[in-house]
């Protein structure tokens, strides 16, 4: 598994400026990603796990969103650095994404060959005329014979409302990874999917994986999906990671306390049913927040240094940190 | 245990045309969204209802809801049918089962403050009684029901929008039971909350249901909520019911096949994989056109000869413990 590293991000900062004042979604997160590993970014929603995506793209949305500080090497070279011609050259081919809602990210009125198409074209240069389109159409249903949709060369001229949800994720997948990108992003691939239907496209994506060695980051808010997907796990609140490591140790002997809360929450399929374990209040805000610990005001270990100081990331075990006062340095 | 049950479903169906054309519509066949359903829920207890998408779940509930007209069967609420209620009798049946949905953005009004949301259930049968709304008393009790859902009295005053998803859940939950309803029909009420929310709601829900004795009707598909919430539970794929029992007993002893594979499929937050891993092939075919005999026999591992030709009955197997499977044929 142990690859070299495609992808750093270090200190990375994105803050949405609006009149009423900034909001700190990403507020100094640091990663690094193998080749053919699967890291997971865990966290609740707004903890800025989908904004740390979309500035690793430069898709950040319209309306005051700027990544300020911070680098993200792709090879070895600072991505935040190119120009938006250079962008587009990269994605696709570098770094790819694939979304939640596979409704909204496949055009409704195209065939999916047509939008299969345009990405091996705008790839490959092809002209698509004579020899050439034949080449496409050809590379087109291979890509969904590789996403394991059955009978590709009837539903390459299908519409995506004729698709079930599950076959259109297939789909976008195809897409995603028919430039034979090094690093695939994938943020909440299976939320919108039955469980079954859930399980099938986690072993399409190990199995992808598998074949063409790329590195996954994997965003999710479910543990069970940290568990049968991940080697390693970032876990974020309010806009920092505070814990990554090993996906085994983060189950097994998480250090932060918001890790520690977070899986205790998790209903469980197996053991007494009695209540859950919840984290009271609620994180803090974006625009305003603390200087200490995010996590200060929820803590039941809380101390008085942890409201007057952010915590350092401390070294808590073989590639295990955490950012809390309390934690015991390895 | 004893006695009537809150509330009996008898061989439930619901069956939706699908028409071409409308001057001269034809009706080209029936969706059997709900084929044939029978369970019963008592008072003070929780009924979970779990399947995928398309499996005739939430029109369960919706026809539980009097929200749709049964093709087939009844409802029985304290032994009394649904159907056919106008009027008077309709609003007092809906006093008594009242629902939470999935999504507290598109069930809240957001032009209406939450303690309005929750007095309108108040209002309403004030009205039905005859009785002037009594402004004190009304807004006693919404005072009350914000306290009961974790909220605070003062923020009646707010709208929707100033209130965080779990926040808004709560306002839901205390509008539905604002009535001092029977029977809550919960569909996905936690399915749209984050991790950590999601425990605060469902620890929520079961203090409430300690308190006031109210029966849910839990509409899931995360079976590790079922199995924390239900009594029992009752397992639906292209509108039949597969298998039924009480929670305890399905979770440990699971018998038909596609439980099986749906229980393989729930992902464990834990490192390693599950024992037993059934990966089913392909989706879930079109309602409109199911299959012949047992409806999940294309996508079996078990499959014999038998199941093709033959509809499999719901066959008990142990106390309470019903599945319709012939691999239990014998038994």
């Amino acid at each position: 598994m142990r690859g070299e590293t495609v992808l750093e991000v270090r200190d990375l900062h994105t803050h949405f400026f609006l009149r009423r004042g900034v909001v700190k979604a990403v507020d100094g997160v640091s990663f690094a990603l193998r080749r053919g590993e699967v890291l997971g970014l865990v966290g609740e929603s707004g903890c800025g796990k989908s904004l740390t995506a979309l500035s690793l793209m430069r898709l950040l949305p319209k309306g005051g969103a700027r990544t300020i500080k911070g680098e993200v090497l792709l090879d070895g070279k600072n991505i935040l650095e190119r120009t938006p011609a250079e962008m587009r050259e990269i994605r696709g081919r570098r770094i790819s994404m694939v979304l939640q809602d596979p409704q909204t990210s496949l055009n409704p009125v195209f065939t999916i060959g047509n939008q299969l198409r345009e990405a091996i074209v705008r790839r490959k240069r092809a002209p698509l005329i004579g020899a050439g389109r034949a080449e496409v159409m050809k590379e087109a249903v291979a890509a969904l014979r590789r996403v394991e949709i059955a009978a590709p060369e009837q539903r390459i001229g299908q519409y995506p409302h004729q698709m079930s949800g599950g076959m259109k994720q297939r789909v976008v997948g195809a897409i995603a990874i028919s430039g034979e990108p090094g690093v695939l992003i994938a943020d909440e691939p299976t939320t919108a999917l039955d469980v079954t239907i859930q399980l099938q496209y986690l072993k399409l994506l190990k199995r992808l994986q598998a074949e063409t060695g790329m590195a996954i980051l994997f965003i999710t808010h479910d543990f069970g999906v940290v568990g049968r997907m991940c080697d390693r796990v970032a876990v974020m609140y309010a806009g920092r990671i505070v814990e990554c490591g090993p996906v085994r140790q983060i189950f097994e002997a998480p250090q932060h306390p918001y890790t520690r809360a977070l899986i205790a929450s998790v209903p469980r399929m197996s053991g007494p049913v009695g209540r859950l374990t919840t984290i009271e209040g609620q994180p803090p805000s974006l625009m305003d927040l603390p200087v200490g610990c995010r996590f200060a005001s929820r803590c039941p270990l809380v101390e008085q240094r942890c409201l007057d100081a952010y915590p350092g990331t401390v070294q808590v075990g073989p590639e295990h940190t955490a950012d809390c006062w309390k934690v015991a340095p390895s | 245990m004893s006695g009537e049950p809150l509330l009996r479903v008898e061989g439930l169906r619901k069956h939706f045309a699908l028409t071409k054309g409308i001057l001269f519509a034809r009706t080209l066949g029936y969706i059997k969204a709900v084929d044939d359903v029978s369970f019963e829920i008592r008072a003070g207890e929780t009924l979970g209802l779990v399947g995928e998408s398309g499996c005739g779940k939430t029109t369960t509930s919706r026809m539980i809801l009097n929200l749709e007209t049964p093709t087939e069967g009844q409802i029985l609420l304290e032994g009394e049918p649904i159907d056919g209620l106008q009027g008077d009798a309709l609003r007092a049946y809906r006093t008594k089962v009242q629902a939470v949905f999935q999504d507290p953005w598109s069930s809240l009004n957001p032009r209406m403050k939450a303690g309005r949301t929750i007095a309108e259930a108040l209002i309403v049968n004030a009205a039905r009684d005859r009785r002037r709304g009594d402004q004190a008393r009304i807004a006693a009790r919404v005072q009350e029901l914000l306290l009961q859902v974790g909220l605070r009295p003062e923020q009646a005053q707010q709208y929707p929008h100033e209130f965080s998803g779990g926040q808004r859940q709560r306002v839901a939950l205390a509008a539905a039971l604002a009535s001092r309803p029977k029977l809550i029909v919960l569909d996905e009420p936690v399915s749209a909350l984050d991790v950590s929310i999601r425990a605060q709601m469902m620890n929520l829900l079961k203090d409430i249901q300690a308190e006031d004795d109210v029966a849910y009707l839990l509409v899931a598909h995360d079976l590790a909520t079922v199995r924390h919430m239900a009594h029992h539970t009752v397992v639906m794929y292209l509108g039949k019911i597969v298998e039924q029992a009480p929670t305890a007993s399905l979770f440990e002893d699971v018998r038909h096949p596609y439980t099986r594979a749906l229980f393989s499929a729930v992902l464990v937050a834990g490192p390693g994989r599950p024992e037993e891993e059934i990966v089913l092939k392909g989706e879930v075919p079109s309602p409109l056109n199911p299959p012949s005999g047992c409806h999940f026999h294309p996508r079996c591992p078990w499959v014999m000869p038998r199941c093709s030709q033959q509809e499999p009955a719901l066959r008990e197997v142990s106390p309470g413990h019903a599945v319709a499977c012939h691999l239990f044929d014998g038994a």
